[in-house]
C-alpha cells in the first residue's frame, strides 16, 4: 500500500476555482463599501485571513480521520448549542444574537454556522447508529425531532429565519436519504411550516419581505429595492459583463454587495459566462459529494458526505434564487464567495472532511483490489 | 459502489435529481434575466447609475506685455465634517489648531454643532491643503474645491483688468469685455452615480474631450509703468487732498496703452469691500471739460489750414475781453502775444481771437478729426464718447469757448489720443490695450496690430505744435515739469468743474498732458486730478509734477534695464574674448 495519498483531484480543482473567483469578485464588490473603513483592502485583508485559517482547517481535516467525528458527535452538538446560547447571553442588550462578539465587539463569529455543521455531523451519526430502527417513531424519530427542533428554534429566534429554514431543509433531505418514513418527515414539515408562519406574522420585516416578493414591482424604493437592483445588476451584465471592477450597482445600490448579493455583482461584472460557470461548479461539487458518498467506507461517511454536499447545494440554490428574484430576499451567504469569516472557515473545513472521506473510500477500494 | 449505497440508492437519486432540477431552473432564470431582458435592465442601470455634471474649462490668464501673469486660477478648498455621522474627534481639532494657529477650543466648539455639513476651514490653498490632506487621511473630514480668480497685483490696473463674480462671469474691465474668450467652454460630462445621488469623481466615459480651456490674453500694459503711474497718482492725491485722479501712458506711434490708472483703486481680490464709484475706469468713462489741454486743437487747425502763423501776434486785451455778450479772463494780463506765446501762457483771450480768425466751422471739424465726441474704440467696456454738440446746435460764442476747452466734454483717453497725433506726426490712432490673444494651442497668437484711423494734420503742423509745447515747459505755465537734461513737451489745464449748473470757484480739474522726449516722442502721459485743494488746483501745481516724476522714474527704470543689458553684453563679449584668447594660446601650445 502506498503511503502517498490520492485525494479527489476534481474536488480540489472545483474548490480552488470557486475560491479564486470568489476572492476576486469579493474584493471588487466590497471596495466601494470598504473605502468607508479607510481602505479598499479592508474586507479583502480580513477575507484572506479567513481563507488562510479555512485552508489550514481543510488540510488538517483531510488528514484527520473523519470516523473520530462519529465518537465526538454528541459532544459537538452540545458545544454548538452552548455557542449559540452564549451568543444570546452576550448580545442580550443590542442587536441580533447571530453573532458571538469578542475583543470589544470588533470581531464576531456567526454562531449558526457551528450549529449547522454540528447538526449535519450529528444527523449523520444518528442515522448511522439507529439505521435499523428508523421506523420507531416514539423512541428514535421523536427524540431527534425534539433536538433538531430545539436547535433550529434557537436560530429562528436570533432572529434568523432564512438560516433556520436552510438548516431544516438540509436536515430534512439527510433524513429522507437516511430512510426515515415519509409520513414522519411530513409531520416535521407540517409543524415547521406552522412555526415559520407564526414567525413571519410576528416579525414585520419578514412579512414585508414575503409580501414584496409576491408583488415584485410594487413600491420599488422601499421593501424590494435590493432584489430589484440585484435583478438590474444581473441584467446589466448581459453575456460578457461590464468588466471586473466596473459594476455600477455596487456603489450603494446593493447594500450587501460583498455578502448576500455578491452573485449579482458576478453577473454584472463578468456576465452570464461566469454566473453560469459558478452555478455549474456548485452542481459539479454536489455531484462529487454524491460520488464520494458512493465510495464511502461506512454509513457514517456516506451520510456525512451527502450532508456536506447538500449543504453547499442548498445554500447556492437559495442564494441564486433570491438574487434572481425567485425567492424572497434573505440573508444567506454564497459558499466560497461571499465575505464572512465563519462561513468561509466552516465551508473549507467541511471540504476537508469531504476530502478525507474520499481518501478513506479510495483506501478501502485499493485494499479490496489488492486482495 | 458499495452495498450500503445500494440500499439508499432510490432516495439519493430523488434528492440528486431534485437539486439538479433546481440548478436547471436557476440557469433558465439566468438566461432570461441576463440575455433576454439584458437591454431593458441595462437601460435602467444606465439611467439610475450615470449622472451628468456641468464641467468648465479653466479660465484664460491675463498677462502684461512682458508676460507677467496678472491673474491666476487658484483652487480654494473647504474642509467640512458630517458631525451627525462622525462625532468630533480630538485629533481633528488638534491638527487644525496646529496648522492654523487657532485654539483647539475654537474647533471643538465648531464641531459640537450637529449637522451634515459643518465647515471647519474655508479658502485653504496649496501647499497647506496637500499637507492637511495627508494629515487628515481616514479622519472622515471632507473637502470641496472651487476655482477662484486670484489677482497677484491687487490694486494695480484694477479697473482695467476687472474681476469676475462668483459664477466666473467677468463683471468689469478686460474680464468683462473678453469674458467669452477667457472662459473655457463648458459641457455635460458623465459620472457614475452612487445610490445616494453623489457623483463619483471619476468621469464615467472620457472618450470625448471637447471641453476647452479659455484663451490667454496679453495686454499692452507694462505692469512696472503701471506701478509707477499709480504710485505717483496716489501720492498726488495724498498731497493735494484731491477726490480722485486718473492717468494714462501711451506709445504715440502704436496707440498701445502702457499704463492706465484710476485712483483710488480697488483690491481685485476683495473688490466687494470698495464703494462702487471706485470700480469705474475714469480714464475711459469719466468725461469732463478738458480746459486748456484742448487748446492744441484750435492752434493745430489754424496752422494746418495756413490761417495763422506761429509768430503771428494777437492782442490779449490786458487780461479782460468783452465780446459776444461774455467776459473772457486770462489768469495773468498780457498784451500782444504770438500764437506760440498764447499756448505758453495758456491765454484764453488769445484763443478766442484765434478761433475768431479760423472760424467756428473749422474748430468743429478739427475737434471731430481729433476724435472728440466719439468713442475711441478701445477694447474696454463702458467707454464714454464725451460730448461734442452738433455744429447746428452751436451758438455764436461756441467756437471760441470750445477752442478754450469749455462747452465740450472729453475723456482722458480722447485727450491723450489727440496728444498722440501731435507726437506721431499728425495721425489719429485707435488706442489698443490688447497685444495678443492666444489661440487654443500654445505659441499661436492673434496679434493686435496698430490701427491708424485718419490723418488729422500735416506733419509740419504737428512738429510746430510740438515745439510750442516744449516752450510751454521751458518758459511757460508748466515750469514745474522741467527736467534736467531731458526735454519734455506738454500742456497744463486748470478747468473749473461744472457743479450744479454753474462753474465752481473752488473745484477744479487739474490736468497735464506730456510728450517725452520732445524731439523724438516715445511716450505720451496724461494725468487728471479731480478737485485738489484750492491753492494746489493749478495744473502746473499738481498735475505737471506727477507727469515729470512718472517720466523720470520710467527713465531710471529703463536705463537700469539698459545698464543690466549692457553689463550682460559686456560680460558676454569679455567672456568671448577670454575664450578667444584661450583658443589662441591653446593653438600656440599645440604648435609647441
Amino acid at each position: 500500500m502506498t503511503s502517498r495519498i490520492d485525494y479527489d483531484k476534481k474536488l480540489i480543482i472545483i474548490i480552488v476555482i470557486l475560491t479564486a473567483i470568489g476572492t476576486t469578485i469579493m474584493f471588487s464588490a466590497s471596495s466601494p463599501f470598504a473605502v468607508q473603513f479607510g481602505s479598499n483592502l479592508f474586507f479583502l485583508k480580513r477575507h484572506i485571513i479567513a481563507l488562510i485559517i479555512g485552508m489550514g482547517s481543510l488540510i488538517y481535516l483531510s488528514i484527520f480521520n473523519y470516523r473520530q467525528f462519529q465518537i465526538l458527535a454528541p459532544w459537538i452538538i452540545v458545544l454548538a448549542i452552548l455557542t449559540v446560547l452564549a451568543g444570546f447571553y452576550f448580545n442580550s442588550s443590542n442587536g441580533p444574537a447571530r453573532w458571538l462578539l469578542y475583543s470589544n465587539g470588533k470581531k464576531m463569529i456567526t454562531t449558526s454556522d457551528f450549529m449547522k455543521f454540528g447538526m449535519i455531523i450529528f444527523t449523520a451519526f444518528y442515522l448511522t447508529k439507529y439505521r435499523k430502527d428508523l421506523d420507531d417513531f416514539l423512541k428514535i424519530i421523536l427524540p431527534y425531532f425534539v433536538l433538531a427542533g430545539f436547535t433550529v428554534f434557537t436560530i429562528l429566534i436570533q432572529p434568523d429565519l432564512s438560516t433556520s429554514l436552510a438548516i431544516a431543509v438540509i436536515l430534512g433531505l439527510m433524513l429522507f436519504i437516511g430512510g426515515v418514513k415519509m409520513s414522519h418527515l411530513l409531520y416535521a414539515a407540517g409543524s415547521a411550516f406552522v412555526l415559520v408562519m407564526l414567525s413571519v406574522l410576528r416579525n414585520p420585516y419578514q412579512r414585508t419581505r414575503v409580501l414584496s416578493w409576491l408583488n415584485p414591482n410594487s413600491n420599488i424604493s422601499t421593501t424590494n429595492w435590493q432584489s430589484y437592483n440585484a435583478k438590474i445588476a444581473l441584467g446589466n451584465g448581459g453575456i460578457i459583463g461590464t468588466g471586473i471592477g466596473d459594476s455600477s450597482m455596487k456603489h450603494g445600490y446593493l447594500p450587501e454587495a460583498h455578502t448576500d448579493f455578491i452573485y449579482s455583482v458576478i453577473g454584472e461584472e463578468l456576465g452570464i459566462l461566469f454566473s453560469m460557470l459558478i452555478l455549474i461548479l456548485f452542481a459539479l461539487l454536489f455531484i462529487r459529494a454524491v460520488k464520494i458518498s458512493q465510495n464511502a467506507p461506512d454509513p457514517f461517511g456516506m451520510f456525512l458526505a451527502l450532508g456536506i454536499g447538500i449543504n453547499i447545494a442548498v445554500y447556492a440554490c437559495i442564494n441564486v434564487a433570491y438574487v434572481s428574484g425567485l425567492l424572497p430576499t434573505t440573508g444567506l451567504p454564497l459558499p466560497f464567495i461571499s465575505y464572512g469569516g465563519t462561513h468561509t472557515v466552516c465551508t473549507l473545513a467541511s471540504m476537508g472532511i469531504l476530502l478525507n472521506i474520499s481518501h478513506e473510500g479510495n483506501k478501502k477500494l485499493k485494499k479490496r483490489y489488492a486482495r | 459502489m458499495n452495498s450500503l449505497y445500494q440500499y439508499h440508492r432510490t432516495r439519493i437519486g430523488i434528492v440528486t435529481i431534485t437539486i439538479m432540477f433546481v440548478f436547471t431552473v436557476l440557469s433558465i432564470r439566468l438566461i432570461y434575466i441576463q440575455i433576454i431582458k439584458h437591454d431593458e435592465y441595462s437601460a435602467i442601470a444606465k439611467k439610475n447609475t450615470i449622472g451628468t455634471r456641468n464641467i468648465h474649462g479653466s479660465r484664460g490668464i491675463i498677462y502684461d506685455r512682458s508676460g507677467t501673469a496678472l491673474t491666476y486660477n487658484l483652487k480654494h478648498h473647504t474642509f467640512w465634517m458630517n458631525t451627525r455621522v462622525h462625532p468630533a474627534i480630538d485629533e481633528v481639532c488638534e491638527i487644525f489648531s496646529t496648522v492654523f494657529n487657532k485654539p483647539k477650543k475654537h474647533y471643538r466648539k465648531l464641531l459640537s454643532r450637529k449637522s451634515n455639513y459643518v465647515v471647519i476651514e474655508k479658502n485653504v490653498v496649496d501647499p497647506l491643503y496637500s499637507e492637511l490632506l495627508t494629515k487628515l487621511k481616514g479622519k472622515n473630514v471632507g473637502s470641496d474645491t472651487v476655482t477662484k480668480r486670484h489677482y497677484p497685483f491687487g490694486d494695480l490696473a484694477a479697473q482695467v483688468i476687472g474681476y469676475t463674480n462668483t459664477e466666473s462671469m467677468g463683471v468689469l474691465g478686460i474680464e468683462r469685455q473678453y469674458n467669452s474668450i477667457l472662459s473655457g467652454t463648458s459641457g455635460l460630462k458623465n459620472f457614475s452615480k452612487k445610490a445616494n445621488g453623489k457623483l463619483c469623481s471619476n468621469i464615467y466615459d472620457d472618450d470625448d474631450d471637447s471641453l476647452d480651456n479659455g484663451r490667454d490674453i496679453t495686454l499692452t500694459i507694462d505692469i512696472e509703468y503701471q506701478a509707477i503711474l499709480q504710485d505717483e497718482l496716489k501720492l498726488a492725491i495724498e498731497n493735494s487732498g484731491a477726490q480722485s485722479a486718473n492717468g494714462i501712458i501711451l506709445d504715440p506711434y502704436t496707440g498701445e496703452v502702457l499704463a492706465m490708472a484710476t485712483l483710488p483703486s480697488i483690491d481685485l481680490n476683495n473688490y466687494f469691500d470698495y464703494p462702487i464709484q471706485y470700480h469705474q475706469n475714469k480714464v475711459i468713462s469719466g468725461a469732463y471739460e478738458p480746459g486748456s489741454t484742448f487748446k492744441i486743437v484750435g492752434v493745430s487747425a489754424g496752422l494746418d489750414e495756413n490761417l495763422i502763423l506761429p509768430w503771428e501776434k494777437f492782442n490779449c486785451e490786458g487780461g479782460e475781453y468783452h465780446t459776444l455778450n461774455r467776459i473772457f479772463h486770462d489768469h495773468k494780463p498780457h498784451d500782444d502775444l504770438t500764437v506760440s506765446e498764447i499756448l505758453m501762457h495758456s491765454s484764453n483771450i488769445g484763443m478766442v481771437k484765434i478761433a475768431d480768425k479760423i472760424g467756428s466751422e473749422r474748430i468743429f471739424r478739427y475737434s471731430v478729426l481729433h476724435g472728440f465726441g466719439e468713442p475711441t474704440g478701445i477694447q474696454l467696456p463702458m467707454e464714454n464718447s464725451g460730448i461734442l454738440r452738433k455744429f447746428k446746435d452751436w451758438t455764436r460764442s461756441s467756437g471760441p469757448t470750445i477752442a478754450m476747452g469749455q462747452e465740450i466734454a472729453a475723456t482722458t483717453l480722447q485727450s491723450a489720443m489727440s496728444y498722440c497725433s501731435i507726437a506721431n506726426g499728425g495721425y489719429l490712432l485707435k488706442p489698443s490695450i490688447i497685444k495678443s490673444i492666444s489661440r487654443n494651442s500654445q505659441n499661436n497668437k492673434i496679434r493686435v496690430e496698430p490701427q491708424v484711423i485718419r490723418s488729422v494734420m500735416g506733419e509740419e503742423t504737428s512738429k510746430a505744435v510740438l515745439s510750442m509745447l516744449c516752450e510751454v515747459i521751458n518758459k511757460g505755465t508748466a515750469d514745474k515739469a522741467q527736467m534736467h537734461g531731458f526735454s519734455l513737451a506738454g500742456k497744463t489745464s486748470t478747468a473749473q468743474k461744472f457743479v450744479d449748473g454753474s462753474y465752481s470757484k473752488i473745484a477744479f480739474m487739474s490736468a497735464f498732458a506730456g510728450i517725452y522726449p520732445s524731439h523724438q516722442p516715445r511716450l505720451v502721459c496724461l494725468v487728471v486730478v479731480d478737485s485738489p485743494q484750492y491753492g494746489k488746483h493749478w495744473g502746473n501745481e499738481t498735475a505737471a509734477p506727477i507727469v515729470k516724476k512718472v517720466i523720470e522714474r520710467i527713465i531710471n527704470l529703463d536705463s537700469n534695464k539698459q545698464d543690466v543689458k549692457m553689463i550682460f553684453a559686456a560680460a558676454q563679449s569679455s567672456n568671448d574674448n577670454i575664450k578667444h584668447f584661450a583658443l589662441q594660446t591653446s593653438t600656440v601650445s599645440t604648435e609647441d
